[in-house]
């Protein structure tokens, strides 16, 4: 014997249709064994991580901005500087020591570092790499927490350190336009749109 | 087995980052002692320790490449025999031809670096060593502190 859908009176199909559907949906959350507690894992999905989340992003391409902007040997010692500080906030969120405001301190990483580069301030090596460094920490510090869930903890790190060095290069890049006049404005321009944007970061963060 | 050979390929990388530091010469024999160490190694160590110190090796690989001038035959001895272990170690793990397929091939990473270096851009060398390093640290960092374990099916 055959069971034709189409028999059924339309009415009665369009009510008990998404009725035992959304019924199906509902019944099994009493057994479900993958709580979705682990994040997506591997190197794929650490390399997107940083150019995903723009506080991050914003944040790496302002170093190298501002490490061109300042010339040798920030230019390559920030980049260096930043994964190695990076590293040591991972490390304490890994060990769980008590968390510091961290979005506070992302957004302000975005705020100042803009503003720094909008205003062509010219700091000392000891000042520039003291500040990016304490900067690192926090977004280290946020990496850390979301690293251990991964499901490839060790690719997905090695994807987001390969993806925050790029960042740091497309940010090089930029502030080598520094060197023209025009290239100046652009790059001040940028920092000034960093700098806003770590407000709106900030704000959203307070008001959390 | 994606955990050990992510270890020997970034210590083949970092051997050869180091060696493009070194002078005519040292590399080929660098790399002719790590061969000879990935032949004699053998694995006396439980898994996670040796992948640990693998880790570790590639640390202390990478910051070599920060060392100021030419890297001595020496120093180069030292580093390749010690990489040439652990990947010894590791591969009797996983396969040879695993390791030879996927790692090996990086420490021939030392002749374009030595190119940059006669160049005078030992400047990109130095920032892929910090990436090397800040993985390294934070795989070893992992390890101390593994967190709660991720679910099984992702």
């Amino acid at each position: 014997m055959s069971f034709n859908v189409m028999a059924l009176p339309r009415r009665r199909l369009l009510v008990w249709g998404p009725a035992t559907t959304a019924l199906a949906l509902l019944w099994p959350s009493s057994v479900l064994a993958h709580d979705g507690a682990a994040r997506a894992g591997g190197f794929f999905a650490g390399f997107l991580h940083p150019l995903t989340g723009l506080d991050h992003a914003l944040a790496m391409v302002a170093v190298g901005v501002w490490g061109a902007f300042l010339g040798r040997p920030l230019i390559v010692a920030l980049p260096m500087l930043f994964p190695a500080a990076m590293v040591v906030g991972a490390g304490l969120a890994m060990a769980g020591a008590p968390a510091p405001p961290v979005e506070i301190g992302i957004a302000l990483s975005v705020l100042l570092l803009g503003a720094l580069i909008a205003a062509g301030v010219r700091a000392p090596v000891w000042l520039a790499c003291a500040i990016v460094g304490a900067f690192a920490i926090f977004h280290g510090f946020a990496h850390g927490r979301e690293l251990p869930g991964a499901a490839d903890p060790v690719a997905f790190s090695a994807g987001f350190v390969l993806a925050t060095g790029l960042l740091h290069g497309a940010g090089i890049g930029i502030g080598l336009l520094h060197a023209h006049p025009a290239g100046k404005t652009v790059a001040r321009v940028l920092g000034g749109a960093i700098g806003l944007a770590g407000c709106a970061f900030l704000l959203g963060a307070v008001a959390r | 087995m994606t955990a050990a050979i992510l270890p020997a390929s970034l210590l083949c990388a970092a051997l050869g980052l180091a060696l493009s530091l070194a002078p005519q010469r040292v590399p080929a024999l660098a790399i002719a002692g790590a061969a000879a160490a990935v032949s004699v190694a053998t694995v006396s160590i439980v898994r996670d320790t040796l992948v640990l110190g693998c880790w570790a090796s590639v640390v202390a690989t990478a910051l070599s490449v920060h060392w100021r001038g030419k890297l001595g035959l020496v120093p180069a001895a030292i580093l390749a025999v010690n990489a040439g272990l652990w990947i010894g170690a590791i591969a009797q793990m996983v396969g040879y031809r695993t390791i030879v397929l996927a790692a090996a091939p990086l420490a021939l990473l030392c002749l374009p670096g030595a190119w940059l270096v006669s160049n005078g851009r030992a400047v990109p060398l130095k920032v892929i060593a910090s990436w090397l390093t800040a993985i390294a640290a934070l795989a070893i960092a992992q390890h101390l502190w593994p967190g709660p374990a991720g679910d099984h099916m992702q």
